[in-house]
């Protein structure tokens, strides 16, 4: 009987492990609290333990099992309904797994009598098999994805992959407490195990997914900019192209026009003549293709929405910046900024971006409303649909501090300042 | 007096540009003399005469001698990083040889009166900052040196090493103390270095690369902090436009 406690207890803590390394897959850890978290699982170890040595391999040792693993789940960041649906599948998976193997091993020798310790060996050994399955999948998942975190799904996606370890935690208590007989059993629960295994996977097959639609939509965004921008040089060629054309009479006038010395008309024609050449919808032309095409489409959208529109930019020709980080940056800013600002009296917006000693200085100002004076840590979405609206300052948080730079975000006399440096060298 | 140059091949813009900076230092009540050149070849003759000037408004594209090797000239033949090179072009667009140059600022053609102001502003404010003294105790004697020149402190054991534009020199010192008396443009990036910002060519998360090409490692404990000091610098820089 000692012998047997003591396998239960090493048994067990290599499965409390692999408990551990399954929820891992689903939540992303952060390395700075690994700390908390070894403590965490070494409290559910005890606790399943202590649960095991008091009530057997009862519904109350399930039932407290499971509370266990969904309170350690708060140690990992990631939404409330995240956490609990990872619990449940790593839940439902280790009952499974239990059952399974018990079930299997009365199959297998009738006659004999099974160790428990036995018994939690061979389901550990199980779990061991899904946990290298989980892995192998995530792996082959994450290279596919960009190892974004924390996406954010459809809530449609969310329910389906909620219902599915659910409904098979129901079927595992009903067998659990039933009379159904053994190779049924056996079966139930093998398939019931496999479910959850389908449950993972289903959910890494849907983020990489999911991270694929949201880059074919910012790659569909800039697209659209560079043909925008396409239009613009087209524009800016014609205008030249005429003026060139008509260079002639033009000289023809103004020598006219000199020989009068009538100066002031001589000055209005040449200030036509420059407004002629200038293109109106050519707001930004620092020779940056990326920067140009995504700023012209921008603001000519901001022109088109807001009264005052400023834009100062003194970045080098040829600045090597990874331009899909970029984007998301400077087309969340704007975006953000043009709808407060839309909605203000003032409607104002002011774009600085300057390049000075290696570091990528970018300030957006847009007049706004209804946010307290100061710094702001965190803006709530307007927009009803929030899951949908996931592309927003977070993603622009996260790619700043991707490339170890700093973002502040001030309201004062209602206007809202977003203010960002980034190391080009990183970019 | 402050010494103003224009270098343009376009003379009226020169006569103009000059003309509205009297103007504007007479606003700002300053005293300037303002020196021009139509040619890049021109002006570095004379600054190779020993012609100094407080500030340089030079065109980018000049005929000959262009306005990035005029630049480049004053910045790295004769190692005078307290010149001001403000560019002014027609264009929107900047090469990065430019950006190495370390200019106050780019002017696009025409020039607003309101935007000169602010340039020579700046100019005058950070030309201000510069007349500050440095002191350390040296054996018996307490030696003085200009901020402006230091370009980074090192510490070696209980010894602080004082590298300047014309040379070293070592003394006994606490470097956390000392960048406490010293000017904010002076950042700790590592328990044994404290360098001056004005002559940082380049920043990464970390590291940074001075002007002569050394680079000291950013240790991680500083990164938040340089962060900060290095928007905080750019912000100042920027403030008097607002």
């Amino acid at each position: 009987m000692n012998r047997n406690v003591l396998v239960i207890v090493i048994v067990n803590l290599l499965r409390v492990l692999l408990l551990k390394t399954m929820v891992e897959q689903i939540l992303p850890a952060r390395k700075a609290e690994e700390r908390r978290r070894q403590a965490g699982i070494a409290l559910y170890y005890l606790l399943t333990l202590v649960l095991y040595g008091i009530f057997g391999m009862t519904a109350f040792y399930e039932a407290g099992s499971g509370l266990g693993l969904f309170l350690f789940t708060f140690l990992y960041p990631g939404s409330l309904i995240k956490r609990f649906w990872a619990s449940l599948v790593v839940f439902c998976m280790d009952l499974a797994s239990g059952m399974t193997v018990s079930c299997g091993l009365a199959q297998i020798g009738e006659d004999a009598v099974w160790d428990s310790g036995m018994v939690w060996a061979v389901q550990t050994l199980l779990l061991l098999l899904c946990t290298v399955i989980m892995k192998v999948r995530w792996k082959a998942g994450a290279e596919e994805g960009s190892g974004e975190e924390d996406v954010v799904l459809e809530k449609r996606q969310v329910s389906i992959l909620f219902f599915l370890p659910a409904v098979s935690g129901v079927v595992l208590c009903v067998l659990q407490n039933g009379t159904t007989g053994g190779t049924e059993r056996l079966l139930i629960s093998a398939a019931m195990l496999f479910l959850n295994l389908c449950t993972f996977s289903l959910y890494q097959t849907m983020t990489v997914e999911n991270q694929n639609i949201r880059e074919n939509e910012i790659y569909r965004q800039q697209t659209y900019a560079y043909q925008n921008q396409l239009e613009v040089i087209m524009e800016s060629q014609n205008r030249i192209r005429a003026l060139k054309h008509d260079l002639k009479n033009h000289i023809l006038a103004l020598r006219a026009l000199l020989r009068k010395q009538d100066w002031e008309e001589a000055d209005r024609y040449l200030n036509a003549m420059q407004d002629f050449m200038g293109n109106p919808q050519e707001y930004v032309s620092t020779g940056n293709d990326q920067v140009d095409s995504l700023l012209n489409d921008k603001l000519r959208k901001a022109k088109n929405l807001l009264n005052t529109v400023e834009v100062n930019v003194t970045i080098p020709e040829k600045l090597i910046l990874h331009s899909f980080d970029l984007n998301v940056v400077l087309g969340n800013l704007l975006d953000n900024a043009m709808e407060a600002a839309g909605r203000t009296q003032k409607k104002e917006l002011k774009l600085d971006m300057k390049l000075e000693k290696g570091v990528l200085f970018l300030t957006v100002r847009n007049s706004c409303q209804g946010i307290a004076d100061g710094n702001v840590r965190r803006l709530e979405t307007t927009k009803k649909d929030g899951a949908d609206h996931g592309l927003g300052l977070g993603n622009v948080r996260r790619i700043v501090e991707k490339y170890h730079g700093d973002m502040e975000v001030r309201s004062e006399n209602g206007y809202l300042e977003t203010d960002i440096m980034m190391y080009r060298k990183e970019l | 007096m402050y010494q103003i140059g224009i270098c343009d091949d376009d003379k009226i813009l020169c006569a103009e540009l000059e003309e509205t900076l009297y103007r504007v230092a007479e606003k700002l009540s300053v005293k300037v003399e303002v020196e021009v050149w139509y040619s890049g070849e021109s002006l570095l003759c004379d600054l190779k005469k020993g012609t100094s000037l407080d500030i340089i408004f030079l065109d980018i594209e000049l005929t000959q001698q262009n306005g990035v090797a005029v630049g480049s000239f004053i910045r790295n033949e004769m190692e005078d990083l307290e010149t001001h090179i403000v560019y002014i072009s027609g264009r929107e667009s900047y090469a990065m040889q430019l950006f190495c140059i370390q200019p106050l600022d780019f002017l696009i053609k025409p020039i607003s009166e309101e935007k000169l102001k602010e340039v020579l502003e700046r100019s005058l404010k950070q030309r201000q900052n510069e007349n500050l003294y440095f002191e350390y105790r040296k054996g018996n004697s307490v030696c003085r040196i200009p901020t402006k020149d230091i370009i980074c402190l090192m510490s070696e054991d209980k010894k602080i090493r004082v590298v300047t534009q014309t040379g070293e020199s070592t003394f006994y010192g606490k470097l956390k103390k000392i960048a406490e008396t010293l000017p904010p443009d002076f950042v700790l990036i590592h328990q044994s270095y404290l360098i001056h910002q004005r002559y940082v060519r380049e920043y990464a998360y970390d590291a940074v690369t001075m002007m002569d090409g050394t680079v000291f490692p950013i240790s991680k404990p500083y990164r938040k902090i340089i962060r900060s000091k290095i928007r905080q610098s750019q912000r100042e820089g920027t403030k008097v436009e607002s």
